[in-house]
């Protein structure tokens, strides 16, 4: 060849480089609008909704799914006791009132009578007892089960800890058969077991360690009920402290003795719900739980068509009976079909009570799982709306945000780093006060992140209901917040001052600092370009102001997960989305015996505070109490808080009947396609909410105190 | 000849069942589980998970007994993933759809870059031959990611005449196929031209052409024939490679074929699914190369057939 390659590759480079000038700058002419893409609706069925579900979900089974494209689908295709409205605020679902004991412990709902199920037959209480327990049963294998384990007696079962004797026991001071006896258990009495995974001693001899009597449910007793779960409410007064040791927490030395393994059978008996013929559901909570009928908005108390699922299971195909051929559901939208990892059509459930209310009457959820395609389909106009569980791409934030179709709110979620106090120097606290002071939240927001989030001095998002949100207003008005000022806000000054405390003097050098004797550190992250540039801004802050030099490593997201549980890291970036809009949801991360505290970080005082919170039925001064409780968790700072969520997305102006909420759950139930929107301003849901009457009183049994 | 055929087909059943094996256990030893998540799973849920997949027993009970089911029934077991599904249905709805592109992307390929060689090469060092090379040298370095957007840009964005993703009609498969085959056709184009450089001097394409015959003819009936010897040769990696890395591909236009499960599959520590999958790429791989070996020995009359 007589010319030169390298001349070649450089026109060709030219030429690339001329086209994508030329076809950027194209593409920005079509963006001139007041809003992103068209906004003709062309040929399109004015009640059929196109929305971006992300990716393929994985269960479309309400007990089983846990992913946030799976609930979302169940959303619309089931209905739980409590439903969400436009703003996210809980509606009537299935249940229409619900009474409550003072101490937020006893509950007692009151089920609809014309809730149907797609098969015709009515959705009663026996649904959700069934469904619960099921959640719960260790063999259904839910990864979502935890979020019941607030019902009385609901851990130790899903733990498999729970078990009723099938006879008469004896029970032994060792682990054999011929060890002395201490004492006895009757016919179908209640015991915590010692977990399957502390097993070993007794295996040999069929024999199981005791670890205490368990209560029954305190429900108030029904007249003329029979056996089936509850007993009468004197039988229950065992209280908490039963419940304690079924989690294995104080359980130490204080077991029962020994009995047979055969003899003592797995029951759900004793889980705290019970159906109270078909239109009441009675509920039982281990600890009083100020937001329990929040979590019943959440897809794993939900009900399921008990015979279809219990067909499949004994088929030994537990899973396939969500699929469109068989299923049977009782929500709004019924499945029409399911292209697997392309997209899910649904259509208007005949036998919901709102059929006619709906004004989308078909779904497509397309499973776009990039977002930049997703954002093209939306700009020419085949999504109406990117959909919940999708976002934009962040170097065309900036581009969107002046766009009139363009959403930003406060998403309930926090980003931060977690730090494992075991290991020295992150085991003192003033190294981990030092560095939270040492990062600059809000250049990190601003110039970083580019989301519109607000940078975080503590853990529960600002906006977080409840009545947090408005403590927070409270003492800000009082110019008293208790996260703001000096000790809270970027200082590395002061950050400098505690290093220096610790042991560790920073001294000039050069231009920056350098602390003297600091061993190394190392910040953790999954491989991902966004964890990435924030990683490398705080390891930039610190060594400016602090003058700590730490390390980056990235890894694929299970190895990550697997060095976190093996408490292999040093600094590791996690975030944490709420599962129900309350602050606990947040600090229950924190607590010394939850499975998510990574940090190793463990304070008596705090566990302390958050239970008396809990039990605090006075909503006012249960979040006092909370808020308090954060303070403790700031003041130990085993997690430094980075900011808070913003979600952004992009719906079609003739979209009607959504409002942007900060749990980020959108029933489409609500909207509405108005094909003259712009000259008609209208912009209410598709049908008017209903509202829960305030809760009534469920009077606690007598011997509760 | 069919004898040559089935004892070269017969052949792969060994290599495969020794690479799908290696895959099998390779897998199981890279740290993490399918059943790790952000939210930590109490042991006795992850238990009863591991105990619903056989995941519990020891790794080669496992391997036993996912051997015995993979040959006595064909199944290649359940995804962890997606529950409701099992390896075989993922495979059978994703294949064809990556078939589909890849045969188009393919012959487009063909189309474009077997001209663009004969034409390079027939008028080796002047302008035809530069823009050949030129057009070739785009398609190459250019890579998908890049092609892609700016296509789509251009065609989608801008001049709405052609869809920006999914896969519903034969308009949404334009753009792909396109993006697909442009780095194939650019390997053919130079494949080609270096093919047929070599064939032209060889002394039959002499005698042809002292017989008289018309220099296409020539071309056609005589030299194209040796000359797309290494391009045939390339078909077989070419193809396999066209499903396996449509994953850029299948991500920007949202075609719902297998190419993305490959990278997918083991970050969600997907054991049965890579299983399935390196079976699938295997046959593929082999079976391409193995039809390459007897389109081979059809198109070259120097091959011979038995031993």
């Amino acid at each position: 060849m007589n010319r030169q390659p390298s001349s070649m590759a450089a026109r060709t480079i030219a030429f690339v480089g001329a086209l994508s000038v030329w076809l950027g700058a194209l593409g920005c002419d079509g963006d001139r609008g007041p809003h992103f893409g068209t906004t003709e609706r062309r040929g399109r069925d004015p009640h059929t909704f196109y929305v971006n579900n992300g990716t393929e979900p994985e269960y479309l089974d309400p007990g089983k799914a846990h992913d946030s494209a799976s609930t979302t689908l169940v959303e619309h295709l089931f209905e739980g006791l409590v439903s969400l409205g436009p703003e996210g605020e809980l509606v009537p679902g299935v249940a229409l009132r619900w009474d409550r004991s003072d101490d937020n412990r006893l509950y007692r709902f009151h089920l609809r009578d014309d809730a149907r199920w797609s098969d015709g037959r009515p959705v009663t209480a026996h649904d959700f007892e069934y469904a619960w327990k099921r959640v719960l049963r260790p063999s259904t294998g839910s990864q979502s089960a935890s979020n019941l384990h607030v019902l009385q007696n609901g851990q130790a079962y899903h733990l498999g800890r729970l078990r009723v004797a099938t006879e008469r026991l004896e029970l032994h001071a060792e682990p054999s058969t011929s060890a002395k006896l201490v004492g006895s258990l009757d016919e179908g009495e209640l015991v915590a077991i010692e977990p399957a995974s502390a097993a070993g001693a007794g295996e040999g001899a069929g024999l199981v360690r005791v670890l205490s009597r368990v209560a029954r449910p305190s429900f108030r007793p029904e007249p003329g009920r029979g056996a089936r779960g509850a007993t009468p409410a004197g039988e229950a007064a065992l209280g908490s402290a039963a419940g304690e040791a079924a989690l294995g927490r104080a359980a130490g030395e204080a077991a029962l003795g020994w009995a047979s393994r055969s003899a003592l059978s797995s029951d759900d008996a004793a889980v705290g719900v019970r159906a109270v013929g078909d239109l009441v559901l009675e509920v039982a909570l281990e600890h009083p739980t100020p937001y329990f009928v929040e979590l019943l908005a959440h897809p794993s108390t939900y009900p399921v068509p008990r015979e279809l699922v219990e067909r499949f299971a004994s088929t030994g195909d537990p899973d396939r009976w969500t699929r469109p051929e068989h299923l049977v559901n009782n929500g709004p939208y019924a499945l029409d079909a399911w292209r697997f990892r392309y997209e899910i059509t649904m259509k208007r459930n005949p036998q919901h009570r709102n059929h006619d209310r709906l004004r989308i009457h078909r779904i497509v959820w397309m499973e776009v799982e990039s977002n930049l395609s997703a954002m093209n389909l939306y700009k020419t106009g085949e999504l109406d709306y990117m959909g919940d569980n999708s976002t934009l791409p962040n170097d065309y934030m900036a581009r969107l945000s002046s766009k009139k179709d363009f959403h930003r709110t406060n998403y309930l979620g926090t980003y931060w780093y977690e730090l494992n106090v075991a290991r020295p120097p992150l085991d003192d606290v003033r190294v981990r006060r030092a560095l939270d002071l040492g990062v600059d939240k809000r250049e990190l927001v601003t110039r970083i992140v580019r989301g519109g989030q607000a940078p975080a001095t503590h853990f529960v998002p600002d906006f977080t209901g409840q009545g947090y949100s408005s403590r927070v207003a409270l003492e800000r008005s009082a110019g008293a917040d208790r996260f703001a000022g000096p000790g809270h806000e970027f200082d590395p000054e002061r950050g400098r001052a505690l290093l220096g405390e610790a042991g560790y003097p920073v001294v000039p050098d050069g231009e920056g600092f350098r602390a003297e004797g600091m061993p190394a550190l190392e910040i953790l992250y999954n491989t991902s370009e966004g964890h990435k540039q924030i990683a490398v801004a705080v390891q930039d802050m610190w060594k400016r102001h602090l003058g700590v030099s730490v390390s980056l490593r990235n890894e694929e997201w299970k190895v990550m997960l697997k060095n976190v549980r093996d408490r292999n890291f040093q600094i590791v970036r996690f975030g944490w989305i709420a599962d129900y809009d309350h602050p606990h949801t947040f600090l229950d991360t924190f607590l010394s015996t939850s499975p998510n505290n990574r940090t190793g970080w463990s304070s008596p005082e705090f566990d302390a505070l958050v239970e008396r919170a809990a039990a605090t039925a006075n909503r006012e001064a249960s979040i006092d109490l909370y808020r308090r409780a954060e303070g403790l968790a700031v003041d130990g700072m085993p997690k430094i808080p980075l900011y808070f969520y913003t979600k952004s997305t992009l719906m079609k102006p003739y979209v009607k009947g959504f409002r942007f909420n900060a749990k980020n759950r959108h029933h489409l139930a609500w909207m509405w396609i108005d094909p003259s929107f712009e000259t008609d301003a209208r912009d209410e849901p598709a049908f008017e909410v209903p509202r829960f009457p305030e809760p009534g009183r469920y009077e606690a049994p007598p011997s509760t105190p | 000849m069919i004898r040559f055929v089935l004892r070269r087909l017969l052949s792969l059943v060994p290599t495969l069942l020794l690479a799908v094996t290696l895959v099998f256990f390779l897998v199981r030893l890279a740290p993490g589980g399918p059943f790790d998540q952000e939210r930590s799973v109490p042991p006795e849920v992850l238990a009863a998970l591991e105990a619903k997949y056989r995941l519990s027993d020891p790794v080669w009970v496992q391997y036993k007994d996912w051997l015995a089911d993979l040959l006595l029934r064909g199944s290649l077991g359940p995804t962890f993933k997606y529950p409701n599904r099992t390896v075989n249905e993922i495979i059978a709805l994703s294949l064809p759809v990556s078939i589909q592109l890849g045969l188009w992307a393919m012959l487009f390929a063909l189309a474009l870059g077997v001209p663009l060689g004969v034409v390079g090469a027939m008028r080796q060092n002047r302008w035809p031959d530069a823009l050949a090379t030129a057009i070739a040298l785009v398609g190459l370095s250019v890579p998908r990611f890049v092609l892609a957007p700016l296509l789509i840009m251009l065609f989608g964005l801008t001049l709405y005449w052609l869809p920006v993703a999914r896969f519903d009609s034969w308009r949404h498969m334009v753009l792909p196929v396109f993006c697909a085959a442009l780095p194939m056709a650019a390997h053919v184009a130079r494949l080609t031209r270096a093919g047929m450089l070599e064939v032209v001097r060889s002394d039959f394409v002499r005698t042809a052409r002292a017989k008289g015959l018309s220099e296409r003819s020539v071309v056609l009936r005589h030299a194209l024939r040796g000359g797309l010897l290494p391009v045939v040769s390339y078909l077989g990696p070419g193809f396999s490679g066209l499903l396996v890395g449509s994953l850029v591909i299948e991500k920007i236009f949202d075609i719902p074929g297998m190419g993305r499960y490959f990278v997918e599959a083991f970050q969600n520590r997907d054991y049965n699914l890579i299983a399935g999958l390196s079976i699938v790429y295997g046959v593929l791989l082999m079976g391409s190369n193995a039809l390459v070996d007897i389109a081979y020995a059809w198109l070259d009359p120097r091959v011979e057939l038995g031993r």
